[in-house]
């Protein structure tokens, strides 16, 4: 179910620990995981949980417990923007009306052409650089409506690596 | 005055987190005098309580005092955790030493990993730092071609390794006991202490662990002494410390200072408040601990015994600051909002309280407040405080029953009005 | 030792005690959700929160160990705020609907409001609504009642062995679940509907069926494995409705399977007999007892007046009570015939007179727990004796070792080293180890040999216990001579693995061909079950089996059954019966008699009625009374159960609990079995929810048949497609195929005491398996 490349990260990450503690690369695993396959499939979670030699049911509470796994597809880019205290106190809720504007699509939904995913997310730890959002790996901060427009602009235009 | 002397040090310097760079600043002279000196572990640890460094996670726990409850003479594994999970609105400072200082953050593991014995370790980062991440994975491999780590460091018979362990998104994994749950591959729920990690932490073995500010601090007070150390902050407050301060102040940032400098000090470092604007309120150590009005705020000095003594704790050095633009109950309902989020739903009061207070946050703010509301807040808080496994709780509480206290006007101008004092419009 | 103080009462605890469990000592309640002495503290529910002096906070005392000169308040303002305000927490989300809830009545939540609770709640939020999974036919779930406790979870994860249940989601969301939709498949799940301190995870079959408070309840014991779980049997009416565990620290602890909890519900099965059924003229007719007693008596007398009484057997469940065994063995000897047997499913029976006096397990149950070393001989205790098992697996989670030997490898749910014999080799198999372990050969041919056989030398004094599996063997005779030998070379210690709930008291009672009540050797030695069957037996009477599925060979014994002239069944059910009974008595089934049973440690339990018997049937020591009594046979006049039970008991004498595993081996003749032959070897044993009629016709428990191959052996036989035709030298089946690698290779299985898998004989015969064509898939669906 995951290419070679996937399953050596996987097998790379058990080495981190001790032999008998293989279910340690459950979180990596399920991330791996997702990146290959863009979201977390009820078949890719047991697969994930089986390539450990753990019960299925585990991998789900797991994959269900933290924030960063996603159990549905999602758009290419997901947008997630920070709402709390100091983000919201510098303007996250006029970056997410902006966005909203810009793509058409409220909170938790995702553009017709799935480029796009539009998120709330609690504090990302970056905020002296209130606001801010996180976009695939990268951070965007200090947000105004023309840098958000900048943003959007080479995201359409096919680029995955924005910084 | 000592600024940006110890942790941050190097920011700002061109490819800082290079090892070169670093042993260019005398980086690693402190891991190679306790080597290869060399130094005892139990002189280290003493050194270490002499500095009164205290944790920089938000607990405060003298660091020399929780390095000397590590069992001695245990066969088997004992582990040393770096907790780089920074996860609390408001605190954005751990990302900084990572980003600009690792190999601070690793040699600081490693001076304690020796001071206690332990041999392997974790550095816990939030999975969302994925820079960060990238940065301390390469300097640690740095550090294990110049045999900083691995087998038979330096050619003594210390051996330590040390990998990153990337989170996967919830706050509660920065409770210490969660983290540990989270690195052996479970849901980050905190476990009931007794017992404490330095006789059952990860995988059940005498494990330690400190935040990444705490590490980042060990290599100097090495080098240059615990006296020393002390003598930049205050007794009993040790040191400089990194205050984030964030919020309506015009230069946002991680200002690392010497503990006890007044806080209106700091607030002029940090730009001063925007124009015409007067300060309203703080929140001076990440949103779990209680908010403070802004006039006895500029009373106080950055340091533990001061804050505290404001009615609030110094956490993790989180500074927020509101000015009178800020409706207090649509802040507070933001921050509700938070903790309801990141409960990880084992303790009864926490999973239904946190939900419990956020709901009737937000009916206040929606302008649906009831006369009764306020105590029923303040109510429900006390059936929370103190009754859960973790902090997380309390933490939620605080901004609630505090802001109540101190703005009570304000919350009752909702519920009367059925809206807002102040419009905060769009921001 | 520490000395505290609880509520001013002073008392002395060892270290590492907890504040809940020296108030219990003490005889102080202090209210609880997610404690359970038997399972892990999780300490979140926080309803304990006690006030201890010089502590801040309130403490949990589930997980608060006592500390010397503590002194806890459980009742103070700090403690009943505290517990106060945790129950208006979980009551919050939790739907107030104890009216319609199956909960109601014995629901800690609802006891613990009524003592404890504020008695208005200040919440006035929308309530949390959680979405319901079906998770199979034995537990009916309400998630929006959950209070998120984790005790099932618990369970699954510390007793049962496997992790099936889960909390998913966190904070308010967190939610208790299975991994998507499925079936919890433990053995031991029910347990979970018993730890639920509210109304989230409950019966199915008991759904609306009475509320807790209207019902009766009756000690009882489990008639379906030789463990002895003491059960609570709750009834209204004629009806039993639920069969609870009744905790017993030395037998079951505080649990059952899911056997022992739901075969109940076959009761009332369709084929139920509960009046007396004659057969005239082809047809049934529902007769008095004086007619069908009359006829009954006729017959018999018939066949031993005409063919004498050699030509008559008698064949009983070993699910029998002492008394019924006692008195059926005596209606059969005393007409003067030696065949009188219990033992359906053997088909070697040349160690007979090397058995023990019974099949005992020579120890406690609990002290099996603390076993280091433990040699199980095809014994799959899993899901003959669940609760027995349970207690192997805590020995291994103490650090002991469990070695298993089988002709497959078995899904245990702990670690045990398993060795698994080629397809049908199995005596080899035990032939290798003896060798191994007399250093006959240098090197083994497998690690895996030499390794079990290192562990076994290195331990003092293991245990080896003989599996009911090993019986069915057709050369189960030669690998009880080996596992002897074993013994010796591994310096162990023997012990029987029974299957029946009264497999004991059936070798004491005399329901064995060779052996009188009490062990003595009987003057004249009938045959054996199986040999029965090609024997051109006359008559014969048959107590609460139905041979066709219970038997080894049931074609065969199906066939023998109708040849005869006259069969007498004492049954519960007719639907087998109806194929050759000539006349069929209805007996008492579970919960309607009472009696007692010998469990595998040897332990005499009692038990009593829970419920009359329906319509006109009748316990089956009175029937076998009646007719000893009107045969005119010796010692037969009994008014009371008590006069069976003493009669009993004077005739067996007082019987030791250890007993010597083995009599001297006879010399064996030499195996004639043929074990290989073209094809596959078929393997199989009775499933675990086919083991007797009862269960058997229990609906929730129903499983289909299927047969299992090991994917490379499917392959080589180029099978594509999910249903496979298999067939013996006595018939063909068709079924779904399903593929396992712990089936070995050259071996199909094929599972027994299913009505159509009867057809393929014995197990180790060998077999052919192919595609099956369409019209045959069809026929068999
Ligand atoms: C809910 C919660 C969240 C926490 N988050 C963090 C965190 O993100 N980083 C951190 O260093 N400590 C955090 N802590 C504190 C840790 O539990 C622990 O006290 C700290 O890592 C110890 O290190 P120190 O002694 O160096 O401060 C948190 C505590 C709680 C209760
Ligand atoms: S207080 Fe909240 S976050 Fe902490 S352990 Fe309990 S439920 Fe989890
Ligand atoms: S019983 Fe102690 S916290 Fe639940």
């Amino acid at each position: 179910m995951l290419s070679e490349k996937s399953l050596a990260a996987i097998a790379h990450e058990r080495t981190k620990y001790p032999a008998e503690q293989a279910r340690s690369a459950l979180l990596a695993a399920l991330r791996i995981a997702q990146e290959e396959q863009g979201y977390l499939s009820e078949a890719l979670m047991a697969y994930v949980a089986d390539l450990l030699g753990l019960p299925a049911i585990h991998a789900y509470e797991v994959a269900t417990f933290y924030t960063m796994y996603d159990l549905r597809p999602v758009g290419r880019h997901k947008l997630c923007v920070c709402g709390s205290v100091s983000c919201f106190l510098n303007g996250s809720d006029a970056v997410i009306k902006h966005l909203s504007e810009r793509l058409g699509i409220g909170l938790g939904e995702t553009t017709a052409d799935g480029l796009f995913t539009l998120q709330e997310v609690e504090c990302l730890g970056a905020c002296k650089d209130a606001p801010m959002m996180q976009v695939g790996d990268h951070y965007h901060e200090n947000l105004t409506p023309e840098s958000l427009d900048v943003l959007l602009a080479k995201l359409r235009g096919g680029s995955d690596d924005v910084r | 005055m000592f600024v940006n002397g110890v942790t941050l040090q190097n920011r700002g310097v061109p490819d800082s987190h290079r090892l070169s760079v670093y042993a260019g600043t005398g980086g690693y002279a402190a891991l190679r005098k306790v080597l290869l000196d060399p130094i005892a572990p139990d002189q280290i640890i003493s050194e270490i309580k002499k500095s009164a460094l205290r944790g920089r996670g938000g607990a405060g726990f003298p660091t020399g005092l929780k390095w000397s409850f590590m069992p001695k003479g245990v066969t088997g594994t004992k582990y040393l955790l770096c907790n780089a999970d920074e996860g609390e609105p408001g605190t954005c400072k751990d990302r900084d030493i990572m980003r600009y200082e690792p190999h601070r953050l690793i040699e600081g593991m490693i001076i304690g990993a020796y001071a206690m014995g332990a041999s392997a370790g974790y550095i816990f980062i939030r999975g969302e730092f994925v820079e960060p991440i990238h940065i301390v994975e390469a300097a640690l491999e740095e550090a294990y071609a110049k045999d900083y780590l691995g087998q038979n460091i330096l050619g003594t018979d210390f051996s330590f390794d040390l990998h990153v362990y990337r989170g996967a998104g919830a706050y509660i994994c920065g409770e210490e006991t969660a983290l540990m749950e989270a690195l052996e591959g479970k849901k980050g729920q905190p476990r009931f202490k007794p017992p404490f990690p330095a006789s059952y932490g990860l995988y059940g073995r005498p494990t330690t662990i400190n935040n990444v500010e705490t590490f980042a601090s060990v290599p100097d007070i090495i080098s240059k002494g615990g006296d020393w150390f002390l003598n930049l902050g205050k007794p009993n407050n040790g040191g400089t410390k990194i205050f984030s301060v964030t919020g309506h102040v015009r230069k946002p940032g991680n200002y690392e200072v010497s503990m006890g400098l007044p806080f209106k000090d700091l607030l002029e470092m940090a730009g001063g408040l925007r124009p015409g604007r007067q300060l309203k309120a703080v929140i001076p150590g990440g949103t779990s601990t209680a908010m403070v009005a802004g006039a006895a705020m500029m009373e106080v000095t950055m340091d533990y015994d001061s804050i505290s003594k404001a009615g609030s704790a110094l956490g993790a050095g989180s500074v927020i600051i509101m000015d009178d633009s800020v409706c207090i109950v649509k802040t507070v309902e933001r921050i509700s909002r938070f903790y309801m989020h990141e409960s990880c739903g084992q303790c009864t009061p926490c999973r239904e309280g946190m939900g419990w207070l956020w709901r009737v946050m937000h009916r206040l703010e929606n302008g649906q407040g009831r006369e009764e509301d306020l105590q029923l807040l303040l109510d429900v808080g006390s059936r929370i405080e103190g009754r859960t496994i973790c902090a997380l709780a309390d933490g939620g509480v605080a901004p609630v029953v505090s802001s109540i206290r101190l703005f009570r006007e304000e919350y009752e101008y909702h519920i009367q009005h059925k809206r807002c004092l102040i419009s905060m419009g769009d921001a | 030792m520490p000395h505290i103080e609880i509520d001013g009462q002073a008392i002395e605890v060892v270290a590492g005690t907890t504040v809940m469990e020296a108030a219990e000592s003490l005889g102080i309640y202090i209210p609880f959700f997610c404690y359970h002495p038997k399972l892990s503290v999780a300490a979140n529910c926080r309803m304990c929160l006690v006030d201890v002096e010089k502590a801040p906070k309130p403490l949990p005392a589930c997980a608060t160990p006592v500390a010397d000169g503590m002194k806890v308040a459980t009742a103070s303002r700090k403690a009943k705020m505290a517990q106060q305000g945790v129950l208006e927490f979980l009551l919050i989300n939790h739907p107030l609907d104890c009216p319609i809830c199956d909960q109601g009545g014995e629901c800690p939540l609802q006891d613990i409001t009524m003592g404890f609770a504020n008695p208005h709640s200040h919440y006035t939020e929308e309530k949390r609504v959680v979405e319901d999974k079906d998770i199979g036919p034995l537990i009916a779930t309400e998630m929006t009642r959950c209070i998120q406790c984790t005790r099932c979870i618990r369970f699954g994860q510390e007793i049962g062995g496997i992790m099936e249940l889960g909390a998913t989601g966190r904070g308010e969301d967190m939610a208790i679940g299975t991994y998507v939709a499925k079936a919890v498949q433990s053995e031991l799940s029910g347990n979970m509907i018993d730890l639920c301190p509210v109304g989230a995870l409950t019966s199915k079959p008991f759904r609306y069926k009475a509320r807790s408070w209207e019902l009766k309840h009756t000690p009882g014991l489990c008639p379906h494995c030789s463990t002895g779980c003491n059960t609570d049997m709750q009834s209204l009416g004629r009806e039993v409705l639920r069969v609870l565990p009744r905790a017993n620290q030395a037998v079951n602890e505080d649990w059952i399977c899911d056997k022992g909890r739901y075969a109940y519900t076959a009761l009332q099965a369709e084929d139920r007999v509960t009046q007396p059924l004659l057969r005239v003229d082809g047809g049934w007719r529902e007769v008095s007892w004086a007619e069908a007693l009359d006829a009954a008596l006729s017959g018999l007398e018939r066949v031993v007046a005409q063919h004498g009484a050699e030509r008559l057997a008698g064949l009983i469940s070993a699910q029998s009570s002492n008394e019924e065994l006692f008195l059926f063995q005596a209606l059969l000897r005393g007409l003067g015939s030696p065949h009188v047997d219990h033992r359906l499913r053997q088909q070697d029976f040349r160690a007979d007179a090397a058995m023990p006096v019974y099949p005992a397990l020579n120890m406690a149950l609990e002290d099996l727990e603390r076993e280091p070393v433990v040699l199980l001989c095809h014994a799959f205790p899993r899901q003959q004796q669940p609760l027995t098992n349970h207690r192997l697996r805590k020995s291994v989670l103490q650090g002991g070792t469990v070695i298993a030997l089988d002709s497959q490898r078995q899904d245990f749910n702990y670690p045990v080293l398993q060795l698994v014999a080629d397809a049908g080799a199995d005596l080899a198999l035990y032939e290798a180890l003896c060798s191994q372990l007399s250093g006959a050969v240098e090197k083994s041919a497998t690690a895996g040999l030499a390794h079990v056989a290192s562990v076994l030398l290195a331990a003092d004094n293991p245990l080896i216990l003989i599996g009911s599996a090993l019986l069915h063997h057709p050369q189960a005779a030669a690998m009880i001579a080996q596992i002897e030998r074993l013994a010796e070379l591994a310096g162990g210690r023997v012990g029987w693995l029974a299957q029946e709930a009264n497999s004991a008291g059936a070798w004491l009672s005399g329901c064995v061909p060779h052996r009188l009540p009490g062990g003595h050797t009987a003057p004249a030695t009938g045959l054996p079950t199986d040999a029965l069957w090609d024997a051109g037996m006359r008559g014969f009477i048959l107590l609460g089996i139905e041979p066709g599925v219970d038997a080894m060979r049931g074609t065969a014994a199906l066939a023998a059954l109708q040849k005869a002239e006259f069969v007498l069944s004492i049954a519960q059910f007719a639907g087998e019966a109806q194929q050759y009974a000539d006349v069929i008595l209805p007996m008492a089934a579970f919960a309607e008699g009472s009696g007692s049973f010998i469990n595998n440690e040897g332990r005499l339990q009692s038990f009593r009625a829970a419920v009359k018997t329906p319509g006109e049937a009748r316990p089956a020591w009175k029937i076998l009374r009646v007719l000893g009594d009107a045969l005119k046979l010796p010692r037969f006049q009994f008014n009371e159960l008590s006069e069976v039970t003493a009669a009993w008991q004077q005739e067996i004498g007082e019987y030791a609990l250890d007993v010597p595993p083995f009599h001297a081996f006879p010399a064996l003749e030499q195996d004639s079995v043929p074990m290989s032959g073209d094809g596959l070897c078929r393997l199989g044993d009775w499933s675990i929810y086919q083991g007797d009629p009862l269960v058997r016709r229990a609906a929730p428990l129903a499983r289909p048949a299927v047969a299992k191959m090991h994917p490379d052996q499917a392959k080589g036989l180029n099978l594509r497609g999910d249903t496979v035709e298999i067939s013996s030298h006595s018939g063909k089946i068709s079924l779904p195929l399903v593929l396992d690698a712990r089936i070995p290779m050259g071996a199909v299985w094929v599972p027994m005491g299913y009505g159509e898998t009867a057809v393929l004989g014995a197990i180790y015969a060998p077999c052919t398996v192919t595609m099956a064509t369409p019209s045959a898939a069809t026929a068999n669906a």
